[in-house]
């Protein structure tokens, strides 16, 4: 579309709102929920990220060596990690049952977010290993410095 | 049933949040000993970052559940209502950071691939213009020894002229003795033996020197695609020739008229990305003979031609291929002429050849007279 057809747009929706008046406020409140929403996006953004890690790895000559596939995994795991607690958030009313020590157990939307609650082994398992695959990453980076190893 | 679920995730999430502090101190460690060791390296720059902002989002995290569960534990569960947004602010931040992290890596990643790309094609530019300098020294002394051995035949020619001639005038007098005339005799019989050998010298530089003849183009352009056509393969160019159904004879010197054609076949080569085709044309004008070479991009897009400038275009490409300006003027020291058109990879490269050097200086004026033919028959792929 023109920068003509635009400005042309712009013009009728100004004299649309100057005749036909209505209530307006200065800015517009935000309601609990959109802590919420923002927190979910923040998690696919960070999600996503993880997730071009894990394919820049795959996809380049890297992927031949252990420790770039242990630093992809660990972003793999990261962007699964993302997943989980994305699910947890949205299945978070099941706090309060857990929180007052009672549920039933034949409710599966509980079971799913009772999984998502113990993401943290997920995370810190893809934090092992980003740390295998950084560790010995640095040890060849020391030996091809040494000279031990070709490049 | 009831169970008492609480305590598990408690468990888990307490030690896990502890472990995860930890590790990723680890990993930041890491990161930083590598960077240390490679501090050029923008890909482990970038994992220092990702690994610092990794760092910073499990510390608020784990230190946001632990406080959780130490608030919860002492019934001050008011205090961790007002404090969990905070905290999921900063998770939120840190998420959104690495990310941002992430994304103005692979943008400069992208970058980083097109500098490396540039200095290749630097590093490829570079060894032409060697290649190409050596090849002209080689002309230029070709040149020079063939001038040096013209001025040694004419230095010793002229004193064997004047000693001869003044040995055949004693001779015709008649007033010199026997002896006197055996010895002119002899001495007439060396000096035609000496212009025999500057005869003889003469002839064999004139095997190099005097190289410029009628010779057939077409027969030409094929030992000049079977000479870039491993090129072409390699980057995967298909080449497509039309030759002149005829003999087309040109007066020129084949060597240097096979270097200027195969200069441009590479230049457009190297332009070319894998799987484009090009196209060589070789017509008969109405004074010379006319090589075409186009592009298949040049060819889709038509506007190209209405709306280049030749002299842009072919100053733009001299700037990048150096060897164009040394085509120009091997063409013109056979009284032709170069024309390009286009720009990119839509390209087309017009070479006009009279057919006796000296003669149809008009060509630049009369050049769209040319007119381009459909390679659909006659055509011969890679010149096979």
């Amino acid at each position: 579309m023109k920068s003509s057809h635009l400005l042309h747009i712009l013009i009728i929706v100004i004299i649309s709102c100057i005749l036909y008046p209505k209530s307006c406020y200065a800015f517009q409140e935000h309601g609990a929920k959109e802590g919420l929403y923002i927190h979910q996006l923040a998690h696919v953004c960070f999600g996503s990220a993880m997730l071009w890690l894990f394919f820049m790895i795959k996809k380049s000559a890297f992927w031949l060596k252990k420790w770039w596939k242990a630093i992809a995994i660990g972003g793999l795991g990261l962007a699964f990690w993302n997943v989980m607690t994305f699910v947890g958030h949205l299945l978070g009313p099941y706090n309060v049952y857990c929180h007052n020590e009672s549920v039933t157990s034949n409710n599966g939307l509980f079971w799913l977010w009772y999984i998502t609650k113990f993401d943290t082994v997920v995370c810190c398992l893809s934090m092992v290993f980003f740390y295998l695959g950084l560790r010995r990453l640095n040890n060849s980076i020391t030996d091809l410095n040494s000279g031990m190893q070709k490049p | 049933m009831t169970f008492d679920l609480c305590a598990p995730i408690i468990l888990v999430d307490l030690a896990g949040g502890v472990c995860l502090i930890i590790v990723s101190a680890l990993c930041l460690r890491e990161s930083r000993n590598i960077v240390k060791k490679e501090p050029g390296n923008f890909l482990f720059s970038y994992m220092h970052w990702l690994f610092m902002a990794l760092f910073a989002f499990s510390l608020s995290r784990s230190l946001g559940h632990i406080v959780k569960h130490v608030l919860w534990a002492l019934g001050l569960e008011d205090l961790w209502a007002s404090l969990s947004p905070v905290s999921g602010s900063v998770n939120s931040a840190l998420f959104i950071l690495i990310a941002s992290i992430t994304v103005f890596f692979q943008k400069m990643k992208n970058v980083m691939e097109r500098i490396e790309r540039d200095r290749a094609e630097i590093e490829r530019i570079s060894q032409e213009l060697l290649r190409l300098n050596e090849e002209t020294e080689l002309l230029v002394s070709e040149r020079t020894r063939a001038e040096l051995a013209l001025s040694i035949a004419h230095n010793i020619r002229n004193p064997i002229m004047v000693i001869g001639g003044l040995a055949k005038r004693f001779l015709k007098k008649g007033h010199l003795t026997e002896d006197q005339r055996k010895k002119i005799e002899l001495m007439l019989e060396q000096i035609e033996k000496l212009d025999e050998i500057v005869r003889e010298f003469e002839l064999i530089k004139g095997k190099k020197a005097a190289s410029i003849s009628k010779r057939d183009l077409n027969s030409l352009v094929k030992t000049v695609l079977e000479a870039a056509g491993p090129e072409a393969q390699d980057r995967g160019i298909d080449i497509a020739a039309r030759y002149e159904s005829r003999p087309l004879y040109v007066n020129m010197d084949p060597d240097l008229i096979k270097f200027a054609l195969v200069q441009c076949l590479r230049l457009l080569i190297y332009r070319l990305r894998a799987g484009s085709r090009l196209k060589l044309i070789l017509k008969r004008g109405k004074f010379g003979a006319v090589v075409i070479f186009i592009t298949s991009p040049f060819e889709k897009g038509a506007s190209y031609v209405g709306h280049s400038s030749s002299t842009k275009t072919a100053s733009t490409l001299r700037g990048k291929r150096l060897g164009l300006s040394t085509v120009r003027q091997i063409l013109r020291d056979h009284g032709g002429d170069l024309h390009v058109e286009g720009h990119g990879e839509a390209l087309k490269i017009e070479i006009f050849l009279p057919f006796n050097i000296g003669t149809a200086k008009t060509w630049s004026r009369d050049r769209k007279e040319v007119e381009l033919p459909s390679i659909k028959q006659n055509t011969d792929n890679n010149g096979k």
